[in-house]
């Protein structure tokens, strides 16, 4: 089944532990399911969105030996509107997971 | 002859040349361009055929037009330094505000202004402010419904306490059909007009009672009261400029020295402006009408005299605090009047959404 997730908070989280070039943010979140019907370049704007509101920083790296790339990371902005959208998701986790019955789940959240 | 990633990457940056500033439009198509050739040199290993991964790239990647859509999308996120919907609610609000104006000075409580040029402005203030639901929907390529929904839901609701403490209506012993009102803040202006109109209404019955008195009995125009039979004397007293020919259906008849019941029921405005006599050349046609339009007349009169005497008893309330919550006649209209709108923002939103979806057209790019 296809499920739309908060895209904005799936690529914060993609750029969590490295800076990406935008073909593999996309290629991830694709792989997660977690785009829905979104096209892999409807995911762009998004990107776009986040640097234009000083959550992403992003340059071109031409230095690769392939063709030029977009490297996209989290500025310390960034990185507190993650912690931002992670305390929600396991608020909200916490809360369904609770009334759904799904305890392993929700242990595993709180453990996070 | 150009593959199918150079002629997508074209397309994306004709749809988007004329919609976006020249160095966001680079990095957006040099994107897609980077973004589709490692898709499709990901894709060779798999497919072996260089065109055919590349197509699947495309696919993958979506329609020039769909991800246009999403560009513009987020280029429109602001428009003046606001939110489209904001600009999208406040140009329905001004809508809102104006027509009901519009129609509040034209048809009820503010009947005093008339047919003026505040009317017309207003109106036209009105139609040009839906430029800016229609504005917003397209800066935005998607439909502004939820703000449009709210801020008419809003009005409505909000217009009741509002038009409970701004005007003033009959509410005690209110006849049907009579819904005439006085503003709370014309009260100097309005309460002597409205202590005028009760005046004019009583001196009315007396001489309506007495026009059916007398040509009840009368057989000859000798026997009926000097008053009756001079038009411009009834005129003067009662303040209207003449009494024109009495009008039965469809037969035009002729002016002249029988003052007449009015066919049309008796009618009086909260601004003085009365209707109640016309008048006849013929005496035969003068008794009939007394005789058969004459009592329902002076019903009219005593529903208008009922219906002003309360607006003037609440009038004095008001003048101690009264408000009139409690009177669903007086924001009914306004209510239903502002909610009757929405499906017409509803419709200019839709309409505004569909003529803004990019089509893929280069207009007239020049290419040096």
């Amino acid at each position: 089944m296809a499920f739309r997730g908060d895209i904005k908070a799936m690529v914060l989280g993609t750029l969590q532990a490295e800076p990406l070039h935008g073909y593999e943010i996309v290629r991830r979140i694709r792989e997660s399911g977690g785009a829905g019907r979104l096209s892999e370049g409807q995911i762009y704007p998004y990107l776009h969105e986040l640097e234009e509101d000083g959550f992403l920083t992003a340059e071109w790296k031409t230095d690769t030996g392939a063709a030029p790339r977009r490297v996209y990371q989290l500025t310390p902005n960034g990185r507190a509107e993650l912690a931002r959208h992670q305390e929600t998701w396991r608020k909200f986790v916490s809360g369904v997971g609770s009334v759904l019955g799904g305890e392993m789940m929700v242990k595993e959240v709180r453990n996070a | 002859m150009r593959d199918p990633i150079a002629r997508y990457v074209s397309d994306l940056d004709a749809i988007l040349h004329f919609e976006l500033p020249e160095d966001r439009l680079e990095s957006i198509v040099m994107e897609a361009e980077s973004h589709l050739r490692e898709s499709a040199s990901r894709r060779v290993a798999e497919v072996t055929d260089p065109i055919r991964a590349q197509t699947e790239a495309i696919d993958a990647y979506g329609s020039p037009q769909r991800v246009a859509v999403g560009h513009l999308r987020r280029a429109g996120r602001k428009m003046w330094g606001l939110h489209p919907g904001y600009w999208a609610a406040l140009g329905a609000l001004v809508s809102i505000a104006c027509w009901n104006f519009h129609w509040l000075t034209l048809d009820r409580y503010f009947d005093n202004f008339g047919n003026t040029w505040q009317n017309g402005l207003a109106g036209l203030i009105g139609l040009a402010a839906l430029t800016l639901p229609i504005k917003a929907a397209r800066r935005r390529f998607r439909s502004n419904w939820s703000a449009l929904i709210l801020v008419t839901v809003g009005a409505a609701a909000l217009s009741i306490p509002l038009t409970a403490f701004w005007m003033i209506p009959s509410t005690d012993s209110r006849p049907r059909g009579f819904a005439q009102g006085i503003s709370r803040f014309h009260l100097k202006r309005d309460l002597p007009a409205v202590q005028s109109n009760i005046a004019d209404i009583r001196a009315y019955q007396d001489l309506v009672r007495q026009g059916i008195r007398s040509y009840a009995t009368a057989t000859t125009e000798r026997q009926i009261p000097g008053l009756l039979m001079d038009p411009s004397q009834v005129a003067r007293r009662f303040g209207v400029d003449h009494l024109g020919p009495a009008l039965v259906g469809t037969t035009i008849t002729h002016a002249g020295k029988f003052v007449v019941p009015r066919e049309y029921g008796a009618f009086a405005m909260v601004d003085g402006r009365t209707w109640v006599f016309e008048s006849s050349d013929r005496f035969e046609f003068a008794k009939k009408q007394w005789a058969t339009v004459g009592p329902s007349d002076l019903r009219n009169l005593d529903y208008l005299l009922l219906g002003f005497q309360s607006i003037e008893r609440n009038a004095l309330e008001a003048k101690h605090g009264r408000l009139f919550f409690f009177c669903p006649d007086l924001y009914t209209e306004t209510v239903i009047g502002t909610l009757i709108l929405l499906p017409l923002f509803l419709a200019i939103d839709a309409l505004a959404v569909l003529s803004a979806r990019p089509r893929g057209q280069r207009r007239g790019r020049v290419v040096a």
